[in-house]
């Protein structure tokens, strides 16, 4: 209780800050700017870390149990393949890209103004809620096929399987997000003479965007399988369909070098995604970086 | 606006600046009605500052809703000004439990937010929120976010931001509750010195006695649910009040009244004083 005392006696004149509070600002900052380089390469470090170890494990594979080429090919017979076939995994990647893209699109744009429903109408949520629930559960796979048949060869029923595998976490999140923010910064906003459309765009918009960016990064590499499997079913072109091609003509070479496409432009969207989190939501980036101890 | 308000307001400064009359709160869930406020009655003085003390679910925290307009009474009324309160009134800062900072804005601009909605001139906010986060020892942090400040920092820059716009009315609603110990002394310590010269009205809600008759001019006591003033005490120590003026007599004499007031009404039983925990308790528990 003395002590109690003592520190609030001594820290009266001035207010100079509480122990443990005091101005270290500069110092953050000073650490920042040094930490950012080194960080960078750190990153980069531990992404190629299992890439290389990937890679070990596969010609480690290959030399032990003696795999046939056409069931396993040598990892440098892939690479080898990619710069090869460059030209037609571009055409083919760019079809896939776009599919999966405007998919992703299609379902942010959907999501928003659905979740928006959800948040502000119970009866909204009641009746959509099950149609979400059912559209996610039914095997997109099942539903592939149908969509090629209903709507041909083309890139519209792959980008609608995109829409339809991406929309689900999407809404989810956004909703979630939406209704993150605290009942009780709805009065202070009132008491500050907020109406409620400026509550809304001040307030509940932007508390919504960390959650609504973490269902963007489930929801673009969701796209690109939606993508994908749509043009395993039936496609004349992208890189499901080479994959396809490729395989019935036990071109695993290929089969392997579209692999590794795909997945480039999976983690290409995601990171798109994360850059431009980075960017609109650098209040949410900085707290995940500490919560990490980085 | 904030400030044309409160000059109109000093010019009838006899009349009580709030009157609150039977006011009654109930809330209906699905099969039970709680009663949270019963009848109850007072007034506030301009410049006052008015403490709420009493046990958890005594109706404190509604009757702080009822003030400020963001909930409609049962029965009874509310008048500031002679008029009576039928909406959310705007003329307030409040301060509630949860500092409530908006996490994507940095402190100088949740401080300055409190304009974004009436209208008052930018650089004069701006300016009188440098100057209060100074008062508080934030000036380094009002640049960052949120998320980079404690508690007790949190806190403070909530406080300012409910009186940067200089309003004639502060309501807080236990703006300390989740706060530790020594932090709580430096918080009101901070209060005194943010509302020096002000003459703002307070209403502070709390489950503390003692941080009660430190900061009040006027300390109403609660008893349990549902809520009816039970007793009312005039601080009238001089200020400014130091944390040393916890141990005279004095003092001690006011929050004796107030505990042993409590302990009639079955709120505080004396196998624990001051557990919060153990503040519940039906009235005639002994």
């Amino acid at each position: 209780m003395a002590e109690t005392l003592a520190q609030g006696a001594a820290s009266r004149d001035g207010f100079p800050p509480d122990a443990g509070e005091d101005p270290r600002r500069p110092r953050v900052e000073t650490i920042k700017g040094k930490r950012s380089f080194r960080r960078l390469l750190r990153e980069l470090g531990l992404y190629l870390l299992p890439v290389i170890a990937l890679f070990v494990v596969w010609k480690l594979a290959i030399l032990i149990f003696d795999i046939q080429r056409f069931l396993l090919p040598q990892p440098e017979d892939v690479l080898a393949t990619l710069w090869e076939s460059r030209q037609l995994l571009m055409e083919e990647s760019w079809v896939t890209f776009q599919e999966s893209l405007w998919g992703f699109l299609l379902a942010v744009g959907v999501a928003i103004p659905v979740a928006i429903l959800l948040t502000f109408s119970a009866l909204a949520a009641r009746t959509i809620y099950p149609v979400l629930v059912i559209s996610q559960v039914v095997p997109k796979v099942a539903i592939a096929p149908l969509l090629v048949v209903w709507m041909g060869f083309g890139m519209t029923p792959k980008i609608l399987l995109a829409f339809l595998v991406a929309f689900f976490p999407i809404v989810v999140n956004t909703a979630t997000g939406l209704n993150d923010l605290e009942p009780k910064m709805i009065y202070l906003a009132r008491s500050m003479g907020a109406s409620t459309w400026q509550t809304f765009t001040r307030f509940r918009l932007p508390s919504s965007l960390p959650v609504f960016f973490a269902g963007l990064k489930v929801g673009v590499t969701f796209a690109v399988i939606g993508a994908l499997v749509g043009e395993f079913v039936g496609a004349g072109k992208g890189l499901g369909h080479l994959t396809v091609i490729a395989m019935g003509s036990l071109n695993t070479e290929l089969v392997f070098a579209s692999i590794v496409v795909m997945a480039a432009i999976g983690v290409a969207m995601y990171v798109a995604i994360e850059l431009l989190e980075r960017l609109l939501v650098p209040w949410s980036r900085s707290r995940r970086l500490e919560q990490m101890g980085a | 606006m904030g400030q044309s308000t409160s000059e109109a307001l000093e010019a009838k400064a006899p009349e009580p600046f709030i009157r609150v009359t039977d006011l009654s709160k109930s809330y209906r869930a699905k099969s039970t009605i709680t009663h949270a406020l019963d009848k109850t009655s007072f007034t506030f003085r301009r410049g006052e500052f008015l403490s709420v003390v009493g046990p958890s679910g005594c109706g404190k925290s509604t009757l702080l809703m009822l003030i400020s307009g963001l909930t409609q009474p049962t029965t009874g009324a509310v008048e500031i000004e002679g008029e009576r309160v039928k909406s959310p009134i705007s003329d307030v800062g409040i301060v509630f439990q949860e500092d409530l900072l908006a996490e994507w804005k940095h402190t100088i601009d949740n401080i300055t937010m409190q304009g974004a909605f009436r209208k008052i001139p930018k650089d004069r906010l701006r300016r009188r929120a440098v100057e209060l986060l100074d008062m508080v020892g934030l000036s380094e942090f009002a640049d960052v976010y949120p998320h980079e400040l404690s508690g007790g920092m949190r806190q403070r820059a909530s406080i300012c931001r409910a009186i940067v716009h200089e309003p004639p009315l502060l309501l807080m609603d236990e703006p300390f509750g989740a706060l530790d110990a020594m932090t709580r002394d430096q918080m009101a310590l901070d209060i005194q010195t943010l509302l020096e010269g002000l003459g703002t009205t307070v209403l502070f809600i709390t489950h503390s006695i003692s941080e009660a008759v430190l900061l009040s001019d006027r300390v109403l006591v609660f008893g349990p649910p549902p809520g009816r003033i039970v007793d009312e005490l005039v601080v009238d120590l001089p200020r400014p009040r130091h944390l040393s003026v916890r141990e005279t007599p004095e003092f001690a004499a006011i929050t004796g009244r107030i505990r042993s007031r409590l302990e009639d009404m079955g709120v505080i039983r004396d196998r624990a004083e001051t557990r919060p925990g153990a503040l519940y308790s039906t009235a005639g528990g002994q």
